[in-house]
């Protein structure tokens, strides 16, 4: 069996075994993109979310054989100039990280709520990041850095 | 010390496979190597800050970076030190091989144990670099100047590159504090601190243990059973499938050791390791006496003697307040589960990468346990995805250097989310009976006079995670510093008397945040309140008379300073009232309030001294939504007002950083953690099945860091002892507004037993 996809814009090919490789497995010990964390293999805490067609998924747990033809794009994906993306600006600015374990899922969930949702409320903000689990209990600021990306997205520099 | 026999089946060889069975020499019943706690002297400090071969200024961080922010800190004081940018310093986490011995990082004394031997090394270092400069440019060493990467002067410069050559030799010098830059900086008039690691934690680089990749290694499973038993063997393997896991695509190996919990399986890839796990269908044989429920095993009621007994009350006290609280079983649940990698070179050297807060305790124990020396082992810092106090053993470290070892590639073990809740060590369930005495005093207010605190809870430093059970028996004995923590408190109780009853559990106890000191101190906080209630006083000004109206021969200082706790406390009271809860749109307070719902608000105060010197003071305010049955559907916390002072601060926003996390870990205790271990071993194995703080539980929080000139503290662990009170007693108070008595839906306990 094999399947073709994309990662950050390269295309893949997996073969035999490999393609009934969860993703996270795949992109961390195959391709060396470690950003997406392992934290539980069961999509209960988002360190591992990527994009799958711009769609925030737990790499965890999907396997590389459904993935014919997708777009996949990691944290390593989003600054392919060098330059920061947006968010990763936010969350610099505000000091976000404290382990910084789950930071990588927590930066990827963010920008693809900003992809669909420009302008989030603060409710909107909570709804799309409840799935992603921080221990060391960031939240405050990675709600206040969401506002702050959207402000930097719209052209904001304040 | 272990002789290791790796021996060739011939089914193994035919099938492409590899089973390695091991020799044992010794028994398991040696007594593992003990954790030094060397202090940091000033010719330590000189290995951790230096020049490196190509001119830049190097430093290693003698303590290891969990989220602590402690490579910002250290680096930051280098840099104020040696008068250069703190971009200019790399800051390193070390191997076992780059510095003399340090002790684990816990007990938030990094800073208040580090900043004067690191001050006085790179006062040293930039002196003796100023030294040579002015020989090599015959110049006098009062007009030059320590740059980022060179050393200038009038008209001529040279680079740390040049001056690093041959090796400075430094001495270690006594110099004064008041000699020092670092000990007239202000950080609240810097800002914050350049954070180390951070571009690379935004970018997703290799940071972290799991994130190590070395060619043609392997990965491991061990399976375990699901009694953390001290011993191997005490729940023996019952049955498992091997044909069935040697028949998974992507298996390689059988690894037994008789010092791995159960057969390890090895495989080529990552993805396979968890469906050899589950192919191999293992039972195991329930160990006979640890299958009781540790919460029913610490009852406060049903113990009749105590391990440890200080003061004395009169017997026959009519008590005003006599309280009940239990605090239930908590994981650590830090998002990285443990990993280590292992490798063995030719010379039979072991280079092995690891999130550990005590690199040098696994050196010790790996190479013991491997009968190498400690030459032989170096063990490679990296930064962890959380540890709260749950990496300070040894555990999926010796795992990964015995299977490779015994593979004689690299390995890599990854614990599975199971393999946390269930081998993991936990913060013990506590049972507290609390009661006081109110009595008018001279100018006849009410105040306590009597105090008793009994405590039945469980080991946190004598841990049964690490020692065998000999060894726990002999030091049950002992008493617990850590599970006692906390119990001594900075109020005037009147006459006290403190119990503590330990109890060995059938579940793996340690260090978790705090240790003894959440739970402690939010069992004096509750009695508290409920104490200002009976006495009709504003909670704030009750706690504030037992601890301004004291007077000096009176005070047991290991407690803390009682008047700086009273100024965190008005600090925070202040707080309150200036910035008060404004609702903003936000998932927690945007409900669908039906208009026959009935909304209650309360707030509630708690304060306390972590390890009698750092202080908090909180202020919570918590809303209750009823449905019209008069059901509770909604408790929320709105907001908390939280005062801090742990002295000087080298950089207050990421003492700021830990302030909000323990408030969330404060919410966390009262409000969802509970692991359940009905039958002796965690039930939960996911953390979908345990209840942890979210984005939408968030609460606004305003924070105001004390500004002090006494010594460095501790911020790691100090707000919780004040965010667990303040919120518990909200919740309180807003469910008296309503009627209502605590929910059993909270994982904490709380009944007046009078």
């Amino acid at each position: 069996m094999s399947v073709q996809f994309q990662v950050n814009g390269q295309a893949v090919l997996v073969t035999g075994a490999m393609a009934d490789e969860p993703l996270l497995w795949y992109l961390r010990e195959q391709l060396g993109l470690v950003g997406a964390k392992f934290g539980c293999g069961q999509a209960a805490c988002g360190a591992c979310t990527v994009h799958v067609n711009d769609q925030a998924t737990p790499a965890c747990v999907i396997n590389c054989s459904t993935l014919a033809g997708a777009q996949v794009k990691t944290i390593e994906g989003l600054s392919p100039t060098g330059a920061l993306h947006p968010v990763q600006q936010a969350w610099q600015e505000l000091r976000v990280p404290q382990c910084g374990y789950c930071q990588a899922g927590q930066i990827m969930s963010a920008v693809a709520l900003l992809q669909r949702n420009p302008s989030p409320s603060a409710a909107q903000i909570d709804e799309a990041m409840n799935g992603n689990l921080c221990r060391c209990g960031t939240y405050d600021r990675i709600r206040q850095a969401v506002q702050r990306a959207a402000r930097l997205m719209a052209g904001g520099a304040s | 010390m272990t002789a290791l026999s790796p021996s060739l089946s011939r089914r193994a060889w035919l099938t492409g496979a590899l089973t390695v069975s091991v020799a044992f020499s010794t028994g398991c019943s040696l007594p593992p190597p003990i954790p030094k706690r060397p202090q940091p002297t000033d010719d330590d400090a000189l290995g951790w800050i230096g020049v490196s071969a190509q001119g830049r200024l190097r430093l290693y961080s003698p303590r290891m970076e969990m989220g602590q922010n402690i490579l910002s800190a250290l680096r930051e004081l280098a840099s104020i030190e040696l008068g250069v940018p703190a971009q200019a310093i790399d800051v390193r986490l070390p191997s076992t091989q780059d510095i003399s011995r340090v002790k684990a990082t816990v007990g938030s004394d990094s800073v208040g144990e580090l900043w004067l031997p690191l001050a006085r090394a790179c006062y040293t270092l930039r002196q003796a670099l100023l030294d040579r400069a002015a020989q090599r440019l015959n110049q006098s060493a009062s007009g030059l100047t320590l740059l980022g990467d060179e050393v200038t002067g009038n008209s001529a410069s040279i680079s740390l590159a040049e001056l690093a050559t041959p090796t400075l030799v430094l001495q270690a010098r006594d110099v004064p504090p008041g000699q020092l830059r670092v000990f007239a900086a202000n950080a609240d008039k810097r800002p914050p601190a350049p954070m180390a690691q951070l571009d690379g934690l935004l970018r997703g680089q290799p940071l972290f243990t799991a994130d190590i990749r070395l060619p043609n290694m392997l990965y491991a499973v061990v399976l375990r059973s699901p009694w953390a038993d001290a011993a191997p063997g005490d729940s023996p393997l019952k049955s498992w499938n091997e044909a069935a896991v040697r028949a998974v695509p992507g298996f390689h190996a059988v690894v037994r050791h008789p010092r791995l919990a159960g057969p390890a399986l090895v495989a080529t890839r990552m993805g396979a390791v968890q469906r050899l796990h589950d192919a191999a269908q293992a039972q195991w044989q329930a160990p006979p006496l640890a299958v009781a429920d540790p919460q029913r095993l610490i009852d406060v009621d049903a113990q009749t003697s105590f391990t440890k007994t200080t003061g004395l009350v009169p017997t026959d006290i009519a008590w005003t307040i006599d309280l009940r609280l239990d605090v239930p079983l908590a994981s650590h649940a830090f998002i990285e589960p443990r990993c280590a990698v292992a490798r063995f070179d030719a010379a039979g050297s072991l280079q092995l990468w690891c999130g550990s807060q005590d690199t040098f305790y696994v050196r010790d124990t790996v190479a013991r346990e491997l009968g190498l020396s400690h030459q032989q082992v170096q063990i490679h810092a990296m930064r962890m995805g959380g540890a709260f106090g749950g990496k300070t053993i040894v555990t999926v470290e010796r795992e990964a250097a015995l299977i490779a070892q015994a593979m004689g590639r690299a390995v890599k073990v990854q614990w599975s989310r199971a393999d946390e809740f269930q081998a993991g060590f936990h913060r013990p369930p506590s049972s507290h009976r609390l009661r006081l005495k109110l009595a008018a005093d001279a100018a006849n207010e009410l105040r306590i006079s009597h105090w008793q605190h009994t405590l039945s809870t469980s080991h946190v430093l004598f841990t049964n995670a690490v020692l065998p059970p000999w060894l726990q028996q002999l030091t049950s004995v002992l008493g617990d510093d850590g599970a006692a923590r906390g119990q001594l408190s900075a109020y005037d109780l009147g006459q006290q008397q403190r119990q503590l009853k330990l109890i060995r559990l059938p579940v793996l106890t340690g260090p978790w945040r705090g240790l003894g000191a959440g739970p402690n101190n939010l069992s004096i906080e509750l009695a508290m309140d409920a104490a200002a209630r009976a006495a009709n006083q504003d909670p704030v000004a009750f706690r504030l008379a037992h601890l301004r109206q004291r007077s000096e021969s009176g005070i047991d200082w290991k407690a803390g300073d009682p008047q700086r706790l009273a100024r965190c406390l008005e600090a925070a009271a202040r707080l309150e009232t200036k910035t008060p809860f404004k609702p903003a749109e936000t998932a927690q307070t945007a409900t669908n309030s039906g208009a026959t719902n009935q909304r209650f608000q309360a707030t509630g105060v708690g304060c306390g001294v972590y390890k009698g010197k750092s202080y908090a003071a909180a202020v919570a305010q918590v809303a209750l939504e009823l449905n019209a049955k008069g059901q509770l559907i909604a408790l929320r916390v709105l907001k908390i007002w939280c005062a801090h002072d742990c002295g000087r601060m080298l950089d207050a926003d990421s003492v700021r950083a830990q302030v909000e996390g323990n408030l969330i870990w404060s919410m966390g205790m009262v409000l969802f953690e509970q692991l359940n271990a009905p039958a002796g071993t965690p039930a939960q194995t996911s953390l979908a099945d345990y209840p942890l703080p979210r984005m939408a539980d968030t609460p606004q929080m305003d924070i105001e860091l004390i500004a002090s000139s006494q010594a460095p503290t501790g911020a790691g662990e100090t707000a919780i002892v004040a965010g667990a009170g303040a919120i518990c007693n909200a919740v309180f108070r807003a469910l008296l507004k309503a009627g209502l008595s605590l929910p059993t839906a909270m994982p904490i306990r709380l009944r007046a037993v009078t």
